[in-house]
């Protein structure tokens, strides 16, 4: 067993790295990481969590936490206990819970304003945000973010103002707003640039890449996404690959390349599928509903809008179900 | 600066701790092994007292600590036992860890003494990254119009409270002028919130700019705070005041007068300190002669008018404009790019860009993406016709499809963007509330 003092060492070691975005260096870190030693300080398998959501694996990082939160340790160390309740929601959305992740959020609201602890009330308020934007919500969305952004702004978290700045984007580009949303996910991308965060820069390419076509320009979107796609694909990152692997298709779809379109939309929908990760594969069966002329192996275009609806729905997210079988 | 951590060590243990758990919370470490070698207690954001088998002690260390108002008291022992843990809170401590046990719920504890003592400082961060990003030198430009509306922005700047109306045609940099105005004015460290007035109808828009009680209206679960509120000691920037209904004119108008704001619902005003920039396309002069806008609140509002002249306008400042983006893309992309031919640039001071800088930003990013490290001038402009390929508004509107699904789908879409307000949204359709129900049910069937 080491000492407190190495225990420190590792996991002043381990917050370093998650500081400066290095999830996949945070990653073999942990994963070596005795049981013992993890149970000492719990920040270490909540970093470990972390890191696995950030690099594509949030099953493993759900399941992770789920374990952390039967620990009764965890009830020593009421901070770790806000971040661990964040990171679960924020899981809970990504895996299409939005109930789970909004009684997640509640806990989380009353737990940081007893405690006066202004971060975590705008983590609740911005992951709140997400989840009324997947809900169909998206004006009450970019209310919520205002807020977070303002207390953001205040205590000085830079990180979290970018990632208002991303999610305002994506509740506009819901709202059919495409020139603004593009604004904003450039200017999200240039802060992660800035700070080395590759995944976030990526996240809010790919995004920047879809408003782009949305809004016609296609010479410029089609470049942007297979950069996107390329990256993600060296990155090795599965969430990010899917993603830039929807908004190519899409772009395919656009420019009539019917055939190159099915097969990277059928990519996003595999990983989607075998990754839980329900919006996007909501996402993509409405994508691949709109290609013409084509009968993909899922269905015919009713039946994958059917199914998309039935799966938002089955989230908690009824207007975008109800919007999927209009289409 | 950051805050200290004091130590005062009743034994040997733990000793090489210290430093560590002052190094990862990023606190600077003063150690004693009495109270009079502590020194001044004011300057600290948590003191531990670290025990390690000297607990008997700890209840008269306390008592002398509390007497000199110290910061937030740690106990630090071996003993993890909750009676231990419980008398020594009731003698006075904050909290009580048993080491190795409790490593994680110290520090987390001791993060979040320093979050509370240094939280505000470090919005400083948030105003140099803002300086930094939104610095006037982005806003390039030699032509007597330009170099006129950064004159009349750098004599704006110091004063914190005045109002400043930015006009412009879309994509001329009013967003950009405002950020560079905020963030390198005495403002920065606080809150810079921004509304597009446009993109609300009136009852959002009330409701978002200046709050609500719990009951104000249906949908009104629990009381909110309006952006005015948020955004206290900072700055709103309003976009598209133009479009501001006349209600919301007047009572715009009393917040500049007033500095005080009152919630929907609530009975009680209550002080706000912000700062207005607001930002319009259209003649707002014109507006006040044929009525549409409040001539007292335009001139509340333009009492430090800045014009952005459109790029048309703006002569050879195109091509400053194109080579800094195309500098800028071409690094992003790592696709070197020579510098622009002489078609290219007949090409560039010919167009009239009505898009302004956004649309010649989106040119040059295109043929730096398609051009092969040559700017090509038939990769500026798009061509549409080329893939057939027209935007469709917000996506949910079926196209093509029989008008009546249209309809109702029209009717669903706008009662959503109205937050399932029916009457707004009816209004906003130009129907009556009736018939949007009969387009809801229709679409339901």
């Amino acid at each position: 067993m080491p000492s407190v003092v190495e225990i420190l060492d590792l996991v002043a070691e381990a917050e370093h790295l998650a500081a400066t975005h290095e999830y996949r260096g945070l990653r073999s870190l942990l994963e070596r990481l005795d049981g013992e030693v993890a149970a000492v300080d719990p920040t270490l398998p909540y970093l470990l969590a972390y890191a696995e959501y950030m690099t594509g694996d949030d099953l493993a990082a759900a399941r992770r936490l789920e374990r952390m939160c039967s620990d009764p340790r965890l009830e020593r160390s009421e901070r770790l206990y806000r971040r661990v309740l964040n990171l679960r929601a924020v899981l809970e959305i990504e895996l299409g819970n939005l109930d789970a992740a909004h009684g997640l959020l509640t806990e989380l609201e009353l737990l940081a304003r007893s405690a006066a602890d202004v971060r975590y009330q705008a983590y609740a308020c911005l992951n709140r945000s997400v989840a009324q934007d997947i809900a169909g919500l998206s004006m009450q969305a970019i209310s919520s973010l205002r807020c977070a952004q303002a207390a953001f702004q205040r205590i000085g978290d830079l990180d979290s103002v970018a990632a208002c700045t991303h999610n305002t984007a994506m509740a506009l580009r819901h709202l059919g707003r495409y020139d603004r949303a593009e604004v904003l996910f450039t200017q999200a991308a240039d802060y992660f640039t800035r700070k080395r965060s590759a995944e976030r820069r990526l996240a809010a390419e790919t995004e920047r890449a879809l408003c782009m076509a949305l809004s016609g320009d296609l010479a410029r979107a089609f470049p942007a996404a297979v950069r996107a796609y390329d990256e993600a694909a060296d990155m090795d990152n599965g969430r990010l690959r899917t993603e830039a692997a929807r908004v190519l298709g899409t772009i395919h779809r656009l420019t009539g390349h019917v055939q190159t379109a099915s097969e990277l939309l059928t990519e996003a929908l595999e990983f989607a599928e075998a990754n839980h990760l329900k919006l996007v594969q909501a996402e993509v069966l409405l994508e691949l509903a709109r290609l013409p002329g084509t009968r993909h192996p899922s269905g015919a275009p009713e039946a994958l809008r059917g199914k998309a609806a039935e799966i938002l729905r089955a989230m908690g997210a009824e207007a975008r179900a109800r919007n999927a079988e209009m289409r | 600066m950051p805050s200290f951590l004091l130590v005062l060590s009743l034994s040997d243990s733990f000793s090489e701790l210290w430093s560590k758990l002052a190094e990862s919370t990023g606190t600077r470490l003063r150690t004693a092994s009495t109270m009079s070698e502590l020194g001044v207690l004011d300057d600290a954001c948590a003191l531990l007292l670290a025990a390690g088998g000297a607990e008997k002690e700890v209840p008269a260390a306390l008592d002398g600590l509390l007497r000199l108002n110290a910061p937030a008291i740690g106990v630090i022992g071996v003993e993890s036992d909750h009676r231990l843990a419980i008398s020594m809170i009731r003698a006075g401590a904050d909290n009580y860890f048993a080491l190795p046990t409790d490593l994680g719920a110290l520090r987390g504890w001791l993060t979040e003494q320093v979050d509370l003592d240094v939280g505000s400082s470090r919005s400083a961060l948030v105003a140099a990254e803002g300086r930094a990003q939104y610095d006037f030198s982005r806003i390039i430009g030699r032509s007597p119009a330009i170099v006129d509306a950064l004159q009349r922005a750098s004599r704006i700047i110091p004063t914190a409270t005045a109002t400043v109306l930015i006009t412009g045609e879309t994509g001329t940099g009013k967003e950009l002028m405002a950020k560079a105005i905020h963030y390198n004015g005495p403002r920065a460290s606080k809150p810079l919130l921004e509304i597009n007035c446009s993109a609300l109808p009136e009852n959002l828009l009330e409701a978002e700019l200046f709050g609500y009680e719990a009951g104000a209206f249906t949908d009104a679960r629990t009381a909110k705070p309006g952006l005015l509120e948020v955004a206290d000691g900072g700055t709103v920037f309003l976009d598209e005041i133009g479009d501001l209904s006349p209600s919301l004119q007047g009572k715009l108008l009393r917040v500049l007068e007033d500095k005080r704001i009152r919630r929907l619902g609530s009975v009680r005003d209550q002080p706000v300190d912000v700062r207005i920039i607001a930002a319009t396309h259209v003649d707002l002069y014109a507006a006040t002669l044929d009525g549409s806008f409040r001539q007292d609140l335009y001139y509340r509002l333009s009492v430090l008018p800045i014009h952005l002249p459109p790029l048309r306008e703006r002569g050879d400042d195109v091509l400053m404009i194109a080579s800094d983006f195309l500098e800028r893309f071409s690094n992003q992309y790592k696709i070197p790019a020579a510098p622009f031919p002489n078609d290219v640039r007949r090409a560039l001071l010919g167009h009239s860009w009505p898009g302004n800088v956004r649309e010649l930003r989106n040119a040059i990013e295109r043929a730096v993406l398609m051009g092969d490290g040559q700017v090509r001038r038939e990769y500026l402009f798009t061509d549409l016709e080329r893939t057939g390929y027209r935007p469709q508004a917000p996506g949910i509107i079926p196209f093509p499809a029989p008008l009546e699904s249209i309809a109702s789908a029209a009717a669903r879409a706008m009662t959503e963007y109205c937050g399932g307000n029916k009457s707004e949204a009816a209004k906003a359709l130009g129907i009556s509330r009736r018939h949007l129900y009969v387009l809801l049910k229709k679409g339901e069937e």
